[in-house]
């Protein structure tokens, strides 16, 4: 429950963090059976978010089908340092990385992701679809 | 050699996947014993009207009444509130003694049958009801009038003795009450097969298998059907597999089949020219059922699943997507015709843009109960075309292991090593070299 809590408390410093960066949030958006935390809409370009309060390793394999579909591929974590294994692993796949300052309450990138060149263009609209449908029900942020 | 096809079925829904991709596709069709108590005449129907005569067998389920109550229940969320399922107690009330009585307040055990005339009785209503129950139902039926009387035959391919399921605990409880369920049953039917339903442990225990193959050898049936509990051939060790193989090799004899209930593509192979056609047949389900638990778990959340020929495996859509994308396989339908698959369904469902491949991973989110929590599902029309590109597949698989050559099988599985170990690495394609490995030693 304390985890419930304190993922949803930490998904609205995560909208507040992408709302600044000029984002329009939608959260919850389904994805091939998946459902993603986040996604950005900037420029036309699409930002997915995994969050999560533990577990990168899970983060990271979610993140994996997410590449079919969005421009940039960000894992956020409730943390505000992070291990070597991880930083090799992000660098490596050229996802983002955003952590949040505990004590200040806010959010930062540590790493900004690298444009992804893995879309499939069919799948990608169907997608666009999702976050569409999201939007005429709600579960949408303007920045 | 043909290798059998049998499907398991499942729900009325899935009455036209019997005669699909074509009217002769599968040699018969297993229905559970529960089902066929709750509707005979449904079944009745089926069999008449939506397939071509497919033979039947019903599978007796006795092993059922020998687990955890709940098991035969309703799964209401009060205790206080659970029934016997209306299907249990029906077949409860055909079998008699001692099921009637025990059935829902404890599970079966070997004690209630050290009385031979109720083990007798017993024996003898559940072959009545596997002969009766949905023959019966077949001669009432309008339809009948219609077919031709030497066209078809009402009773069921074979009958099944009582059996129930033996782990490496209760093995030695169980192993003789379950051979003299055969005995019994033999005596009075000449189309008589043993069901064997083992635990996984016992496929590598040497003693114990040893034990069931010798003991069930000696038996003088028609044939076996093996279930091994919650048996994925896909995640099974090297040991498991091997043991499964020594299972069918050592009951093998002149004229007696062998048929796997719940089997993937390597039971195909234990059924082909690499172990010299020991296992004669194969039953699945419509999408399901390569593997399946004794005991029955929910199924989770439905997800598009698209099988993949060459990894002889159902993979979850977006990781098909993943796979198929870094092997450039979707930049064109020519390519993944070539490169694939290039089956009816994927033919007439891809046209000429592969951008129609979106089509088997389709979702629409739905509303879990009364809760916020919105589910992405697979739509009606995803799971189709991935049903039916399966269905296509499976077809291809059985007519491919009936007729190739051991050099042939052993390719087609190199073909899947080769041409997707650099994208899913060797955890993704060891189901296919430990299945090499077993037919290599």
């Amino acid at each position: 429950m304390k985890t419930i809590k304190l993922e949803m408390d930490f998904v609205e410093i995560l909208c507040d963090f992408f709302i600044t960066e000029g984002c329009s949030i939608f959260l919850e958006v389904p994805s091939m059976g998946q459902s993603v935390d986040l996604v950005g809409i900037k420029s036309n370009f699409i930002y997915v978010v995994e969050v999560k309060i533990s577990d990168w390793r899970r983060a990271i394999k979610q993140c994996k089908a997410h590449e079919i579909v969005a421009d940039y591929i960000c894992v956020a974590l409730y943390r505000d340092k992070l291990s070597k294994n991880l930083e090799v692993e992000i660098d490596k796949l050229g996802y983002g990385l955003v952590l949040i300052d505990k004590e200040k309450g806010n959010c930062f990138w540590r790493k900004l992701p690298v444009k992804n060149n893995k879309i499939w263009q069919p799948q990608r609209k169907q997608f666009e679809k999702k976050i569409f449908e999201k939007k005429l029900n709600g579960g949408f942020y303007a920045n | 050699m043909q290798i059998k096809h049998w499907m398991m079925f499942g729900t009325f829904a899935e009455q036209r996947h019997f005669v699909y991709p074509t009217k002769d596709t599968y040699q018969g069709v297993v229905i559970n014993g529960n089902m066929a108590a709750h509707a005979p005449d449904g079944l009745a129907a089926f069999l008449l009207e939506k397939t071509n005569n497919l033979p039947y067998i019903i599978d007796p389920i006795t092993h059922a009444f020998q687990h955890d109550v709940n098991a035969v229940k309703t799964r209401d969320k009060d205790p206080s509130k659970r029934k016997i399922k209306s299907s249990i107690e029906k077949i409860a009330n055909y079998y008699g003694e001692p099921i009637k009585s025990i059935v829902g307040n404890r599970p079966i055990r070997p004690p209630d049958f050290k009385d031979n005339s109720i083990l007798t009785s017993f024996v003898k209503n559940c072959l009545k009801f596997q002969k009766d129950i949905i023959s019966t139902s077949m001669e009432n039926n309008e339809s009948i009038k219609y077919i031709l009387p030497t066209k078809i035959n009402l009773l069921p391919y074979a009958l099944i003795a009582p059996y129930f399921y033996m782990t490496e605990t209760s093995i030695d409880k169980w192993i003789e009450i379950n051979l003299e369920a055969v005995n019994i049953a033999n005596s009075s039917n000449n189309n008589l097969f043993a069901f064997i339903l083992i635990d996984k442990g016992i496929l590598t225990n040497s003693d114990m298998l040893n034990k069931v193959i010798d003991k069930y050898k000696r038996t003088d049936v028609k044939g076996y059907i093996i279930w091994i509990d919650d048996f994925n051939e896909t995640e099974a060790t090297s040991s498991q597999l091997k043991g499964y193989r020594d299972l069918v090799n050592g009951l093998k004899k002149d004229n007696i089949e062998i048929l796997n209930l719940h089997g993937s593509y390597f039971s195909l192979l234990l059924a082909s020219n690499l172990n010299d056609f020991s296992l004669s047949g194969v039953c699945h389900g419509p999408e399901y059922g390569e593997y399946r638990s004794v005991i029955p778990v929910g199924g989770g959340i439905p997800i598009a699943r698209y099988y993949i020929p060459e990894l002889h495996s159902r993979i979850r859509y977006r990781e098909v997507l993943e796979i198929l994308s870094s092997k450039e396989w979707l930049n064109n339908h020519s390519v993944f015709y070539n490169k694939v698959c290039s089956c009816d369904e994927c033919k007439e469902t891809i046209k000429a843009d592969i951008s129609n491949f979106t089509l088997f991973g389709i979702t629409e989110s739905k509303q879990r109960g009364d809760s916020s929590v919105f589910i992405d599902y697979p739509t009606t029309e995803a799971s189709i075309h991935c049903l039916q590109h399966y269905l296509h597949i499976k077809k291809k698989e059985f007519e491919f292991a009936s007729i190739a050559t051991k050099e042939e099988l052993i390719n087609n599985l190199n073909s899947g090593i080769n041409n997707y170990i650099d994208i899913i690495g060797d955890d993704g394609i060891k189901h296919l070299i430990l299945w090499k490995r077993v037919f290599e030693n």
